[in-house]
């Protein structure tokens, strides 16, 4: 028996599923995944960090339905300086996350505030990162795979990785996009949408038809992502927000209705997705 | 003699740790060096970077700038794979990594003990700990594949479940446990509490194993990596010659022994109290729980 080949999404918000399970907006991993007919495997989360998304491949690697060389591979790679701090709470590894002790005990909380105070630090992270890395490319190597396409999300040094023949790079970082996307430079999206980036996976649908036509070129064509040009600058306006038709053409209407229902600035419910 | 030369990379914690800069005693790494050189007939030269207490992490941040820079396909590595719940939690620090160090406390502020015991009381688990060692093993296997270096030996100081090993080929994983197969053995009462009735601090034993067992240690590590077969760790070495009095005989002490560290301990053996690990005052378990 042939299985049909996926397309397997791993990352953050930059990748997740829309929030509401019956919203059909083609974002940019489900058009990639339409365009080059393959069967789309969502397993990115919001808010996680590398080592969970790691664990995603590494179960993939190993599991029944394992990956195989049909499979086509996508990882956003979110920044280094996450960490799975709470096992069955994977989305809760940023430090930015608003409410912390919402979400865990307090001895918990006082353990990441102790943590992220005295004893994370770049070179642990990037060390840290590094070996995911290798592993990865470890696999891919032993598995005879084709390359993953690593979507940097954020601007986080990768160091020699860069130079692993394993691992297809895309040039630029997915945040860069986003930030353009405001027209008034410095704009932070979490003081425009009070809270929640109200983009599917924090880019307006405009450019997700520029980036899932650049990673099809990739499939099919060999041809390097380039994160750095080609995206659609300066389309959010100080009052977009307010603006129903552009709203609906560039957002997600459910996270809009959400934002103008919050009197205030603060987080809404996280959501947790399935994982491998 | 000819002009080539290789090099040995020896990375662990106490149990690969060299001598003193004074002390001349030829331990395990030394000995396997001079047996690569004599079977190889070429110069190798013995780069320890050990360090006492350390964690996996560091010992990875050392092995990651040696294959980078050094490291050539003629080299050997042997690896004193640590416990994986050792944390590099400082930076300054990377020998402060175990909780079950006694006075742990007096060596970091109040604020960054506290750091640390919440670490290891609520994020720290198991399961995290077995992430980040197949990450590990499968960075050095990738680095050894490309760059066609010769397997690494590794050897578990402690019991670990490292689930992935048997899928990295790359990888000569040693049969048996340091701690468990050869240093606890060398005891002729295997119960006795150690610290107490032998070392009264440091352990007297140069990588807590008599020296009789490094020549045999060192044997089995020559063999290994000449012909990339397995070492066997768990039998073939020395058992319970250390005595009831083994430190009151001098010619024992002389022989098996890290004489300085033997008389340190016994000059101060008048002020010795036990003193219970930081971790057991505080009564945290390590790594014993996914939560």
């Amino acid at each position: 028996m042939t299985a049909t080949p996926r397309l397997i999404m791993i990352g953050d918000s930059f990748s997740v599923e829309p929030m509401e399970s019956t919203d059909t907006t083609m974002t940019w991993p489900r058009q990639v995944a339409a365009d080059l007919g393959l069967k789309f495997m969502p397993l990115s989360q919001h808010g996680v960090s590398q080592d969970w998304c790691f664990h995603q491949l590494r179960t993939g690697f190993h599991a029944i339905d394992q990956i195989t060389a049909e499979d086509r591979i996508v990882i956003c790679l979110t920044h280094s300086n996450r960490y799975w701090f709470v096992q069955d709470e994977p989305n809760l590894s940023n430090m930015h996350i608003i409410g912390m002790e919402q979400y865990v005990s307090k001895e918990k909380n006082k353990a990441i505030q102790g943590f992220m105070q005295h004893i994370q630090r770049p070179q642990l992270d990037t060390l840290h990162m590094m070996m995911r890395l290798g592993w990865l490319t470890s696999y891919v190597t032993r598995l005879g795979l084709p390359n993953p396409l690593i979507l940097r999300c954020f601007d986080i040094d990768i160091s020699e990785a860069k130079h692993y023949q394993e691992i297809s790079w895309a040039t630029g970082t997915l945040f860069d996009i986003q930030s353009q996307e405001f027209a008034e430079t410095g704009t932070q999206s979490d003081q425009y949408f009070r809270g929640v980036d109200c983009r599917y996976n924090h880019i307006t649908l405009s450019n997700h038809g520029i980036l899932a036509k650049k990673i099809v070129d990739f499939f099919q064509h060999n041809l390097t992502v380039d994160l750095t040009q080609g995206f659609i600058q300066g389309l959010i306006l100080k009052d977009s927000w307010k603006d129903t038709d552009f709203c609906a053409r560039e957002f997600d209407q459910y996270r809009i209705t959400d934002m103008h229902a919050r009197p205030v600035w603060s987080m809404s419910k996280i959501m947790k997705r399935p994982s491998w | 003699m000819t002009n080539k030369h290789s090099t040995l990379y020896v990375i662990g914690d106490s149990f690969s740790v060299p001598p003193k800069a004074e002390d001349t005693t030829l331990t395990w790494p030394q000995q396997v060096a001079s047996g690569l050189k004599e079977q190889l007939g070429h110069t190798v030269i013995l780069e320890n970077i050990s360090l006492m207490g350390s964690a996996q992490d560091y010992c990875w941040d050392v092995l990651q700038q040696l294959l980078e820079y050094r490291i050539k396909q003629d080299d050997h590595i042997i690896i004193a794979l640590t416990h994986p719940s050792r944390f590099w939690y400082l930076d300054r620090m990377p020998e402060m990594t175990n909780s079950n160090i006694i006075d742990l406390d007096s060596y970091v502020t109040k604020d960054e003990a506290n750091a640390i015991e919440y670490y290891i009381r609520y994020i720290q688990r198991p399961r995290l700990d077995l992430i980040h060692i197949n990450n590990r093993m499968g960075y050095l296997a990738y680095q050894v594949l490309k760059k066609k270096l010769n397997r690494p030996v590794i050897m578990k100081c402690f019991g670990q479940d490292v689930d992935q090993a048997d899928e990295w080929a790359e990888i000569n994983w040693a049969k048996g446990v340091l701690m468990d197969d050869v240093q606890q053995w060398e005891f002729e009462n295997a119960d006795a509490d150690r610290d107490a009735k032998f070392w009264y601090g440091l352990d007297g034993r140069y990588n807590h194993m008599c020296l009789s067992n490094h020549k045999i240690l060192a044997d089995k590590l020559i063999h290994s990596l000449l012909t990339d077969t397995t070492p066997d760790l768990t039998e073939g070495f020395v058992k319970g010659l250390i005595k009831h009095n083994a430190l009151k005989d001098d010619d024992f002490v002389s022989k098996e022994l890290d004489v300085a560290t033997v008389q340190s301990n016994l000059e101060h053996r008048d002020r010795y109290k036990p003193i219970l690990p930081w971790a057991k005052r505080r009564k945290i378990h390590t790594g014993q729980v996914d939560k």
